[in-house]
């Protein structure tokens, strides 16, 4: 073993121990202890990960550890083990780096909190478990990461459990995740079937076996009646996997739950529900990109959610007034568009906004948490304004995100979302599938234009024009501490400069993060990867749109909401229906509702007459009838346990001679 | 495996330390400075974590020597890793008891140095109980651990409920080895001799008839169903539990309980079976004669995890209940005994070593509890999850894994003894014992209920926080650690279970040595 | 005068067992209880020396040339009283009785003490 994977194997145990240490000795710790121990455990960890990066980039091999093996029963065969490659080296950067920055900002922001110490258990018990399941050399581990990080993001969305609403957030996550989970458990056990083993190299290994091929491409019948449906067992499998991915990765129709769960600390949704718990979906689909690909209706599935949810989200974040759920809804979108990557087989694309969104959208969380923080608590962008001198750093750091997200060239946003559009718009450019091309393109420049919008809209209410809110509240906001604009500086520094990592080559760049990727994830279509090189002017033609589109969404945005405040409101009210379409948007199309129509309702009403039915009718009875014959039993027992030392020898002898008897007559007759 | 004597000796030092340690624990209590609190206790705890230190290189020195086994005093005792297993459960058993009993004001006030004193003995007896091959030496052993342990029910002189345990207790128990030892008799002038593997040589060779060995076996077991408490046997364990001083409650419940798993399996499987391939003891077993005898064994165990369930059902003393469940635990365990192969033996070792740290556990919190001024029915654990956080997790972790709910160790305990069970064939054993578990799940849950849905504080500030010292926080998580970590990697432990089982037949007899 | 065999011991040790047993679930005095503990070890160790008495130990034979049941007296003299197994047992089990009594006799006198009563029927604080 040498120092990278020694290092590798410190990296999760570190964030455990920091768990530990505050979960355990959190009372005695204090505020300020316990603050330090998270913060020192997340740092450790990312130094303890820069060895191992650098051992990757600088061999482009994997780095490996075998802890021990896990379980060992018969056929089902388990390493405890880490695997460090080309696409985990990026997530436990992302991981580590921007985790550290995190919670050095919750040091700051949390300050005044009754409970830190549990606070950052939860904290450095979430970066464990998403170490886990970055780390994992396996899906089980991954697995139990994917669940690890689920529990903590209950536990975090609830923290302040004492609001009931908040609760009820947390529940609401919950829930909607154990939905999506039940089917990545499902797409486990299916894959294990097909396989015989978790681990990523032998599955992708025993792809090429031609028998395992056979049964994965073999087709069943779905047995819907009426309908005459068939579908590969890859599909099948891939499906299911998918459907865990729109749970964690809020994607429709799972995506419910991240608008709500941003009811918990703010530092929280920039880490969990923005930078990297909610990448896990894409992480895993690009991890296992090779099943993914032979499953083309699978991939059309993928593009048609992601960019579904692309424009959907994005449309519902024009018409939020909580600065944080337009976040949300902006996170959303964004994770959409990485599907709508992924789906047109562009993984090292997706996975590249993974990275540049990480930095981003953490840097506007944070920096909206900095403004919250300073407002004591307000989070309605319609109480803001005017906060640009009152809040400067955050401010600079807050535009920069915006631009950058916004997609302005040469923030990082461009660049990624760039190779996205290509992507979506390149089987219409090259003419090789012009309506999927077409569709799938105008949902990301939509979604695009739409997200250069309410970002340039976020920022004009929150920080340009005059004050909107109480003039005591502004005139106490006040710039918060280094520990909180510490982190947004470094942010924005990555959130300029990661784009060049990725500089396409129809600019002359060199691409390097998708040739650094392309040895791990899937090339798919093949055309569409050669049709790359040969379009170089397709694709610089499309971006100068994508810029114009970027620019004029944000000029629409600063113009509206600077010189005619009053625009939106008197559209909305000369024209019914624009005001009709408006309302809709605002109230999130009634998905709440309707679920609960739709979902809840006939849940509960169905579990209402089972309960009265079933339940009270026959299950009760029984178990009552059970029950009373367990009581009589058991009042049976108690009784012969009468505490008397001649009874107890009675039953002694009974026993006795039971025991002798049975030998004798029993052994004896045989 | 011959040695020199002094060689050989040298796989007894856990054996030899501990007796050292009595030694200076009597002369330190009887010829020690007066003003000296705490020092037998110090003394005590440091000498039975030498001794666990011993058994575990001893355990590592039988491995890197590849040495099966080493019989000592005239082929009496066995040194194997069967018996080191015991003894380490035992050991960590013992070790525990000392720790946190230091911190019990009321056995320090009635005299730590008798109590430690018992203890060290008792641990005595449980290690040559582990390791005896002989009836004579079976019986010493077994009164060594039962003598003391009648005394130490008995430790809290003035305490009605703590004499009548002692009473109840030294009647049941020599009435149970009066009618062994009449058993032993008889197994001695069947066979002739009093080793065990003579004995089982002695029905091979048809000098002795099966049938009336295994009735005197059947005496035998009452004595042996005393110790592990199972039913019909069982009556004095709730009593005796109940009144006795919380930490000899634990010692009983756990390492008392495990010597007399060990004697028991080594007994029968050494009389009464043989292993399919003589050098396979992990593998299939083999019943001598008629193999009647594991049905009575399986009727023994479901009627013993009924009963323990059922009547736990109604308790309202957690200590109490605790003690019918540990009878509901010796029958689960007691079901892989009827298995007749290694993977059942392996699965009781497993099985014991995990439920070691649970109830031990368990009863932890019950004195943690009392000594920080709260009681010991269960209306008094009202609340407590919130009033002492850390041990009311503690508590429901305990009680989760008795119940054997995931990821905890209880859970792959029983998955272990219920997979033997199905593999060879006693599927509706293991139907009973998986419904046995369902009934269970309904009294651990009620406590656990008590704790965290009753007496919830309103506001933050009604919190009457329940300090338990950081003495027993610690010794709490030492306990929860295995508890939770054998349910989530458990390799390790089932490892060193199976190598335990296999490395030599607890159990299967060297040829009978002549005597010159 | 009739040659005392093996049988009439074990028929003795047996009456001994009965009234030892019968003593324990009849007395309700702790002490009488005591006694009949201490009938049904001594009921062993009648069984023990006889058998001592009695058993040739396989072990000065060897393995083969030993036929079941056990032979008597002129035997036991051929053969020499080289297997004591079953009277050093018996030792054994004296001893361990008599240490059984004295902790069991102390424990009544706690009881006495406390309740002063040694009825066992009595001793029923703990029950259910």
């Amino acid at each position: 073993m040498n120092e990278a994977s020694r290092c590798l194997a410190a990296v999760p145990f570190l964030c455990l121990a920091g768990f530990l240490a505050n979960g355990l000795l959190g009372r005695r710790l204090g505020r300020n202890g316990g603050a330090a121990v998270g913060v020192a455990a997340a740092i450790a960890s990312f130094l303890f990960s820069i060895p191992v990066a650098r051992e990757v980039f600088s061999t482009g091999e994997a780095v490996k550890v075998d802890l021990f093996a896990w379980i060992d029963v018969a056929d089902l065969q388990v390493k405890f083990a880490f695997l460090c490659d080309r696409l985990s080296v990026i997530m436990l950067l992302i991981v580590t780096g921007v985790g550290s920055l995190i919670h050095l900002y919750s040091a700051g922001y949390m300050a005044h909190d009754a409970s830190v110490p549990r606070y950052f258990s939860y904290l450095n018990l979430f970066m464990f478990s998403m170490l886990l399941l970055v780390l994992g050399d396996n899906l089980l581990l991954m697995f139990v990461g994917w669940e690890g990080v689920g529990l903590c993001s209950y536990l975090l969305i609830g923290f302040w459990f004492e609001d009931p609403e908040k609760a009820y957030a947390g529940r609401k996550a919950f829930i909607v995740n154990r939905i999506g989970d039940f089917g990545f458990a499902l797409g486990l056990f299916a894959i294990f079937m097909v396989f015989h083993s978790f681990d990523y190299e032998t599955i992708r290994a025993n792809l090429g076996d031609s028998n395992i091929r056979g049964r994965l491409l073999s087709t069943f019948e779905l047995g819907i009646p009426f309908v005459d449906v068939k579908m590969s067992l890859v599909c099948a499998i891939t499906l299911a996997l998918f459907l865990g991915a729109t749970g964690k990765s809020a994607q429709i129709p799972l995506y419910v739950w991240l608008p709500d769960a941003m009811a918990g600390p703010t530092p929280v949704s920039a880490l969990i529900h923005a930078a990297t718990m909610v990448t896990s979906g894409i992480y895993m689909v690009c991890r296992l990109s090779h099943l993914f690909v032979m499953a083309p209706p699978t991939m059309d599935i993928i593009a048609g959610v992601g960019g579904a949810t692309a424009v959907f989200a994005a449309l519902m974040a024009l018409a939020q007034n909580d600065i944080k759920k337009v976040l949300a809804y902006s996170t959303v979108s964004q994770l959409g568009l990485m599907f709508l990557a992924l789906g047109t087989g562009g993984f090292s694309a997706g996975f590249f906004h993974v990275f540049t969104h990480a930095f981003f959208k953490a840097l506007l969380f944070l920096g909206a948490g900095s403004v919250i923080h300073a407002l004591s608590g307000e989070q309605d962008l319609r109480r803001m304004g005017g906060l640009k001198d009152r809040l400067p750093a955050t401010f600079a750091t807050m535009l920069i995100g915006t631009v950058a997200i916004a997609g302005i060239p040469p923030f990082a946003g461009f660049f990624s979302k760039d190779e996205i559009l290509w992507r979506a718009w390149e089987g219409y450019l090259t003419g090789r599938n012009i309506g999927h091309g077409l569709i799938l393109g105008l949902l990301g420049s939509f979604a695009s234009a739409l997200t250069a919008f309410y970002m340039f809209r976020l920022l004009t209410l929150a920080f340009l024009g005059a004050p909107r809110g109480s003039a005591e509240a502004h005139s106490h906001a006040h710039e918060s501490p280094w520990t909180m604009t510490l982190p947004l500086t470094i942010l924005a520094i990555c959130s300029v400069a990661a784009g060049f990592l990725n500089v396409p080559h129809a600019l002359h760049g060199s691409a390097h993060f998708s040739a650094w990727l392309q040895p791990v994830v899937a090339a798919w279509p093949e055309i569409a990867t050669a049709a790359q090189a040969s379009h170089h002017g397709a694709e610089i033609g499309l971006m100068t749109v994508s810029t114009l589109i970027a620019f004029g969404g944000s000029g629409f945005a600063l113009w509206i909401y600077l010189k005619r405040p009053g625009l939106p409101a008197e559209v909305i009210q000369k024209s019914p229906g624009l005001g009709r379409v408006y309302a809709v948007i605002r109230d999130k199309f009634y998905i709440d509702e309707a679920y609960d129509r739709i979902v809840v309702r006939p849940v509960k009403l169905t579990a209402f007459t089972l309960w009265i039915f079933v339940d009270v009718l026959i299950i009760d009875t029984l178990i009552n009838v059970a029950a009373l014959i367990a009581e009589v039993i058991s009042e049976a027992a108690r009784r012969l346990q009468d505490g008397a030392v001649g009874t107890y020898a009675v039953w002694f002898l009974a026993g006795a001679m039971l025991l002798l008897g049975y030998f004798l007559f029993v052994l004896g007759a045989a | 495996m011959q040695l020199g004597v002094v060689e050989n000796l040298s796989f007894l030092t856990p054996e030899i330390l501990l007796t050292v340690t009595l030694g200076a624990v009597i002369a330190l209590d009887i010829g020690g400075p007066k003003d000296r609190k705490g020092l037998v206790a110090r003394l005590a705890a440091t000498g039975l974590g030498a001794t666990l230190l011993m058994v575990i290189l001893t355990y590592f020195e039988l491995e890197t020597k590849q040495r099966a086994r080493v019989f000592l005093f005239a082929d009496s005792f066995v040194v194997d890793p069967f018996s080191m297993f015991f003894k380490l459960v035992a050991g960590v058993c013992s070790f525990m008891i000392a720790l946190f009993a230091a911190k019990v004001r009321r056995i320090e006030s009635q005299g730590e140095g008798e109590f430690y004193t018992l203890l060290l003995v008792t641990t005595l007896g449980i290690f040559l109980m582990a390791g005896v091959t002989d009836l004579v030496g079976m019986v010493v052993a077994i009164e060594t651990l039962s003598i003391p342990s009648y005394i130490l029910a008995g430790f809290y002189k003035r305490d009605r409920g703590s004499s009548e345990a002692s009473l109840k207790y030294v009647l049941y128990g020599a009435t149970a080895s009066g009618s062994m030892l009449f058993g032993l008799a008889f197994l001695y002038g069947l066979s002739g001799t009093t080793s065990f593997q003579g004995i089982s040589a002695a029905i091979a060779s048809g000098r002795a008839d099966v049938l009336s060995i295994s009735l005197m076996l059947g005496l035998v077991l009452i004595g042996l169903g005393f110790k592990i408490s199972a039913a019909p046997f069982h009556m004095w364990t709730p009593d005796v539990y109940e009144g006795s001083p919380t930490a000899v409650t634990a010692y009983l419940s756990t390492a008392s309980k495990a010597g007399g798993f060990a004697i028991l399996i080594r007994l029968f499987y050494s009389i009464l079976a043989r292993p399919e391939v003589a050098s396979r003891p992990e593998g299939q077993w083999i019943p001598i004669g008629d193999p009647g005898w594991t049905t009575l064994v399986a009727v023994i165990a479901v009627v013993t995890m009924t009963i323990g369930n059922l009547a736990a059902y109604k308790q309202t003393n957690v200590k109490r209940l605790l003690a019918y469940s540990s009878i509901a635990h010796a029958g689960y365990i007691l079901l892989g005994f009827v298995v007749m192969h290694g993977s059942g033996l392996m699965a009781m070792l497993f099985y014991i070593a995990t439920y070691v740290f649970m109830n031990l556990g368990a009863f932890l919190c019950v004195i943690a509890v009392s000594e920080a001024g709260g009681g010991e029915e269960i209306s008094d654990f009202r609340g407590l999850g919130w009033r002492a956080p850390f041990l009311g997790f503690c508590m429901a972790a305990f009680l989760f894994s008795l119940t054997g709910l995931p990821p905890l160790a209880g859970f792959v305990g029983k998955v272990y003894l219920f997979a033997a069970l199905v593999e060879h064939g006693w599927v509706w054993l293991s139907v009973v014992a998986a419904l046995n578990s369902a009934v269970s799940l309904y009294y651990y849950v009620r406590v656990v209920k008590t704790m965290y849905l009753e007496g919830i504080p309103r506001r933050a500030g009604d919190v009457v926080p329940l300090r338990i010292g950081s003495h027993f926080g610690i010794m709490l998580f030492v306990c929860l650690v295995p508890t939770i970590l054998f349910g989530i990697y458990w390799q390790p432990l089932a490892r060193l279970a199976t190598w335990s089982v296999g490395a030599s037949a607890p159990v299967e007899a060297r040829p009978v040595a002549a005597h010159k | 005068m009739p040659v005392a065999n093996l049988e009439w011991f074990l028929l003795i040790g047996a009456f001994l067992f009965a009234t030892g047993v019968f003593t324990i679930l009849t007395r309700k005095n702790a002490v009488s209880v005591l006694m009949g503990v201490e009938l049904v070890l001594n009921s062993a160790n009648i069984n023990l020396v006889a058998f001592s008495r009695f058993v040739r130990s396989p072990a000065t034979l060897g393995p083969t040339s030993i036929e079941f049941p056990l032979q008597g007296e002129a035997a036991h003299h051929v053969y020499g009283a080289a297997w004591i197994g079953g009277n050093v047992f018996a030792a054994f089990v004296i001893i361990l009785a008599a240490a059984e009594a004295a902790v069991a006799l102390a424990i009544i006198l706690g009881i006495y003490r406390n309740l002063g009563d040694v009825d066992v029927d009595e001793v029923t604080a703990m029950k259910g």
